[in-house]
């Protein structure tokens, strides 16, 4: 078995390795580049972890913790910090692999291929569980391991604490993918593993997102980050993970005890880690093999898990109405620029993972209303002026967040089947105005929805919401030209999931300076040019704002149609290298 | 009499590599050409070429008279096309497809959906036809993809590998339906492997061969004389495929 485990990791090897040798020297930079800033984030991680240090020991989290009626003492809660982090390394470990053991396990094209080798079942299980927990092995040791090197030198721990440390996170992370495999081989059994992966990807970046949003949801709930309530929650947390059933805690204890040398103590909770970590790895691993052979079976027998997604009564009612309707409102749009549009988002509405991507511009939207809404502003003419500046910057803003997922991938969403339009009678302006159509409206309709309800909530009238609302239109419509063309520019058709159609690398950042500074221009132009020619030139309020307005629609003019015009003739030719 | 289907000296280039070399031919309409030759000699690089997916570095492609290159999209109303991999929009159900590429060739609506749901009876669809495509098997996308391809009754109908995943029985209603399609003055033009269904359809064979096509004609003109020899035989003599059989008596 171990034989044949070796060979297929060494295959996978093999295939990383050919990957990286095939591809163009860009590409290549690239990859190493992005190895290069994990590595410097890492030792980031480490020099931030003695800013953490520096902030345990100071004045506020101290006291903090005297006013907190807490059971747990000051120096115990330093001691407990190793357990914090293996823990978070844990969770981490368990969730990361959830995700990329149900794609490796389930959903790789090569399953077929090896079930019917002559190879034991578990040599394929085992490399593929290896093959696909080892980079978040790698990427956790990467992140936790300089956190907690940082805490012992800042502490001041010996030796053996820093030795222990890859042990203990390797063994973690290990167990951490075992029960991952286990709860991936029952969510199969429950759900069909095309849509658990959409809907694993959908909770993960909205969670991912949230997350790195905590510190202004809590400023929008004007919640201090450093409270008495979040610093006792914080060490209620460590005192609970440090029960003394909980196997982690072992770990941390260990931890602790090589820090202070206390060989006794640190050798006989490292070995009860050992043998509840390997313990936890090999008794999952056993169940979840068991059942791994029988899911894939099912998965074989129906790919859709046994049920087939038929679209439900109301819906196909509703569509048959639609098209009723349509014949009625919009049969003056031509048909093939209708059918692009409804296909599109008919794809993007049923495919969790798009909805990951476009939800977020959403979750900020409504993170910002809030922070937007928490502020007291007085009741005068310029602070009405500012908060309907501030407001149709956050619309524009929000707006752009859904542009550009929409302009960058409106045609990369074609994938492999751009063979359907590349080969139907589809006149290319048809194409471009069916795509624009899906850029434009989607990202007007919700940068509008933001400031209707910021202007309810902060008592703006209805003209001032109206023009700002004319605004945010005209700016989305250069956006949205612009984003396309930078779509048709990056556009890939070889990804196999939704998620890799957004551009990475230079290109996402070329399309997001570019787009931002044309943001902070035009609105400058529309806001600016009418407060510049009222208060220097003393221009008539009516004439500066039309003045405003009219610079500002020509600026987004340009911007949406010239970069179009180049970027339509690549149209012909495109997605001819990936056919 | 216009050629429904007219190749004129195309040629296909990757950098350095000729896929495809100086390539002539002329289909008329109510005709059924088998296109064969071994992996990687051309064929698909050939029918890409035809519908529009990928640009000749030299030569013309003309459907009806229409130069594909200046009127891209008059010449595609009149194609339907079938890929080897139908790769369709997993997304959308069987009936929602074929409502797609209906409004893409412009059909109305009710036409379409009368249309959509005979193709989707004929070819045994009908019951999933508000099914999501990704519950499909491949050989139901292969029928769903040869729906599409139907729907807009194209004058020239292009298949690569059309019968590959297909049962018997799906494979059969394709011949027959084939057959009913030439009767009423479509071209079709298919790559298979199988050569006993190039024998028993097509009306005439070419065989290409590292991008150039070095032999067409009906079966008898290919046969020159020697009317045992099989198909498979000829293939086999104008590709090189013989000479594989002599390290195979060695190995023996």
């Amino acid at each position: 078995m171990w034989s044949a485990t070796g060979k297929l990791l060494v295959l996978r090897l093999r295939l990383v390795w050919n990957t990286f040798k095939h591809r163009r020297p860009g590409q290549k930079l690239t990859t190493l580049f992005g190895f290069a800033v994990i590595f410097v984030f890492g030792g980031l991680i480490g020099f931030a972890t003695w800013g953490l240090v520096r902030f345990i020991d100071s004045e506020p989290f101290r006291r903090g913790f005297q006013n907190s009626e807490l059971t747990i003492g000051f120096d115990a809660f330093i001691d407990q910090l190793p357990l914090l982090l293996l823990s978070a390394a844990f969770i981490m470990g368990l969730l990361a692999n959830i995700s990329v053991l149900l794609q490796t396990l389930y959903l790789t094209g090569d399953m077929e291929f090896l079930l019917s080798a002559p190879i034991p079942t578990r040599a394929v299980f085992l490399s593929k569980l290896l093959q696909s927990v080892f980079p978040t092995i790698l990427l956790l040791c990467l992140l936790a391991g300089p956190a907690l090197v940082g805490l012992g030198y800042g502490q001041g721990y010996d030796l053996g604490y820093y030795l222990a440390i890859p042990v203990f996170l390797s063994l973690l992370v290990l167990s951490g993918a075992g029960l991952a495999a286990l709860a991936v081989m029952l969510l199969v059994r429950v759900v069909p593993p095309r849509r658990a992966a959409e809907a694993i990807a959908l909770v993960g970046g909205v969670s991912a997102f949230l997350c790195s949003q905590s510190g202004q949801l809590m400023a929008a709930g004007n919640q201090d980050f450093f409270s008495q309530e979040r610093i006792a929650g914080l060490a209620g947390i460590t005192q609970s993970l440090g029960a003394a059933w909980n196997p982690i805690s072992w770990a941390g204890r260990a931890l602790s005890a090589w820090a202070e040398s206390d060989w006794l103590s640190a050798s006989l909770l490292s070995a009860a880690t050992i043998l509840a970590g390997a313990g936890i790895f090999i008794l999952t691993l056993t169940a979840a093999e068991r059942m791994y052979l029988s899911g894939w079976s099912r998965l074989v027998i129906s790919p859709s898990g046994g049920r087939t997604r038929r679209m439900n009564r109301r819906s196909r009612g509703a569509d048959a109405g639609t098209i009723t309707a349509s014949s009625r409102w919009w049969s003056w749009i031509p048909a093939p620029i209708r059918a692009l549009v409804l296909k599109d988002f008919r794809l993007f509405r049923r495919d969790l993972r798009n909805l990951s991507q476009l939800i977020l511009p959403v979750i900020m939207a409504v993170i910002w209303g809030l922070s937007f809404g928490g502020r007291d502003l007085e009741n005068s003419e310029i602070s009405n002026r500012i908060l309907g500046g501030i407001g149709l910057f956050m619309g524009v803003m929000m707006a752009w967040g859904f542009a550009m997922r929409f302009g960058l991938g409106a045609f990369s969403l074609e994938g492999q089947r751009w063979w359907i339009i590349k080969t139907a009678p589809v006149r290319r302006s048809h194409l471009l105005v069916a795509k624009y159509l899906l850029v434009f409206l989607p990202s007007t309709a919700l940068g509008a929805a933001f400031i209707i309800v910021l202007s309810i909530f902060s008592d703006r009238t209805a003209a001032a919401a109206a023009l700002d609302i004319l605004i945010l239109a005209i700016v989305l419509a250069g956006m949205s030209g612009m984003m396309l063309s930078f779509g048709i520019w990056t556009a890939k058709f070889d990804w196999k999931d939704p998620r890799e159609i957004q551009g990475s690398g230079t290109s996402g950042c070329l399309v997001t300076l570019i787009s931002m500074l044309s943001i902070f221009f035009v609105l400058g132009v529309f806001q600016g040019v009418p407060l510049v020619l009222t208060l220097a030139f003393e221009f008539p309020a009516v004439w500066a704002y039309a003045v405003g307005f009219g610079a500002g629609s020509l600026i987004c003019l340009a911007i949406g149609t010239i970069p179009l015009v180049f970027a339509s003739g690549r149209l012909d030719t495109l997605g001819e290298a990936g056919i | 009499m216009t050629s429904v289907l007219e190749l004129d000296r195309i040629e296909k280039r990757f950098g350095a590599k000729t896929a495809v070399a100086d390539l002539s031919l002329s289909l008329p309409g109510g005709e059924i050409f088998g296109f064969l030759g071994p992996n990687g000699a051309g064929k698909t690089t050939t029918f890409k070429m035809i519908v529009g997916l990928l640009k000749p570095t030299a030569g013309t492609v003309r459907i009806l008279g229409m130069d594909v290159a200046e009127l891209p999209v008059e010449a595609k109303r009149e194609i339907g096309f079938v890929p080897d991999t139908p790769l369709l929009y997993e997304k959308l159900t069987a009936l929602e497809y074929l409502r797609f590429v209906a409004d893409l060739h412009e059909i109305p609506r009710p036409e379409a959906d009368r249309k959509g749901r005979e193709l989707l009876q004929m070819f045994d669809l009908a019951e999933v036809a508000e099914d999501l495509i990704d519950s499909f098997s491949h050989g139901m996308k292969q029928k769903t993809a040869l729906a599409g391809a139907l729907i807009h009754d194209p004058r020239l109908l292009i298949l690569d590998e059309p019968t590959v995943g297909l049962d018997p029985k799906s494979a059969r209603l394709i011949k027959d339906i084939l057959r009913r399609l030439t009767r009423s003055g479509v071209a079709v033009i298919l790559s298979t492997h199988i050569l006993e269904i190039a024998e028993q359809m097509c009306d005439r064979i070419g065989i290409i061969n590292r991008g150039e096509l070095i032999a067409v004609g009906t079966m008898d003109e290919l046969r020159s004389g020697a009317a045992d020899r099989s198909l498979e035989d000829i293939f086999l003599q104008l590709t090189g495929g013989d000479s594989y059989f002599e390290p195979a008596a060695v190995a023996e």
